[in-house]
């Protein structure tokens, strides 16, 4: 390959370059002839299974079931919660309505039993007028 | 022009790549990988791994290759894209680093090329290597990866910047920084 970009570089950058570039090169051949075995770990074929389109999919499944069902056991819980909230209000309600209502009969019974008492001592008490003239009369009677 | 040249360049590649068996540019491009993954990550062990694993990748995706670029730049850029998915997960397993293979710097640097035979050429040599090395290691991944594609693969700006993925004048730009570095380092110390 050749070079069409030069940089203004010095002979001794020049030269350090090309023994950097030699060096890495000797080296790179040693190592590329070395014999190396290379382990696996557990963890290395864990996350490869992890990372598999079957895992994928399964996990994405989970995720889209929980997404699914956890919004409505909430909504469904706070359904039947209004539904009970709803019931004890009625009742109470019906309550109130029924404790009123024996309150408001008490006061007409008691309003009906004053009258009554007042009326029976009114004609007890009082001269009809009708018999007032007979009853002078007989005063100026008894009088002669 | 070049848009020219790279057109037939592909349109062999294509010829070659429907004529090539897949064992037959793995055994030839191999050793090329692992220089280059070698280079970048100073782990033998890890540049093996990973040139297995780009070997393995381009074998699943052999038939799907177009022939867009040449067999090696796409072979490459499988490389970069696995280097760059190992360096993510050092940094996120970042209580494994006492585990690393990397060789270090100043060991790298024991590799020395043939040309120089004296005793003194040699010291100079690897001195001259170590300060490339320690320039190398400062260097951003981006850099580090065109600095190695240019210095070391000896590729033109346009197959690197093919192999990356990026414009040329951003290779160029790149590249230069990592001079600033790599000239800096030497210079130092002359």
């Amino acid at each position: 390959m050749s070079i069409d970009f030069k940089e203004p570089e010095d002979e001794q950058v020049e030269i350090a370059l090309r023994n950097f570039r030699d060096s890495v090169r000797a080296w790179s051949d040693e190592e590329f002839a070395r014999s190396r075995t290379i382990e696996r770990s557990r963890w290395n074929g864990f996350w490869r299974a992890a990372a598999s389109p079957a895992m994928g999919w399964a996990l994405a499944g989970v995720l889209m079931l929980g997404g699914v069902a956890v919004p409505v056991s909430v909504v469904h819980e706070r359904q039947v919660a209004d539904e009970q909230a709803k019931k004890l209000a009625i009742q109470q309600e019906r309550q109130r309505l029924k404790e009123e209502a024996a309150r408001e009969q008490a006061v007409v019974a008691m309003n009906d039993d004053e009258l009554l008492s007042h009326v029976d001592s009114d004609i007890a008490q009082s001269t009809p007028d009708a018999l007032e003239p007979l009853a002078s009369l007989m005063n100026d009677a008894n009088g002669n | 022009m070049a848009t020219t040249v790279l057109e037939s360049m592909g349109k062999l590649a294509v010829a070659t790549v429907n004529g090539q068996d897949f064992a037959e540019a793995a055994a030839q491009y191999r050793p090329q990988i692992f220089r280059f993954l070698l280079a970048s990550l100073r782990d033998p062990d890890a540049a093996e791994t990973l040139t297995q694993d780009c070997l393995l990748k381009a074998h699943r995706n052999w038939g799907s290759f177009r022939g867009d670029s040449s067999v090696m730049t796409w072979l490459l850029r499988i490389a970069i894209n696995l280097q760059k998915d190992h360096w993510r997960s050092r940094r996120m397993q970042f209580w494994k680093t006492t585990n690393s293979n990397s060789v270090d710097a100043d060991d790298a640097s024991q590799w020395l090329p043939s040309l120089a035979s004296s005793p003194e050429q040699q010291v100079v040599a690897r001195d001259q290597i170590r300060l490339v090395w320690q320039a190398v290691k400062g260097l951003s991944e981006r850099q580090r990866t065109v600095f190695m594609l240019r210095h070391v693969e000896e590729m033109e700006i346009h197959e690197i910047a093919n192999a990356i993925g990026l414009s040329e004048g951003t290779v160029k730009a790149h590249l230069s920084r990592a001079m600033v570095r790599v000239r800096a380092e030497l210079g130092g110390k002359r």
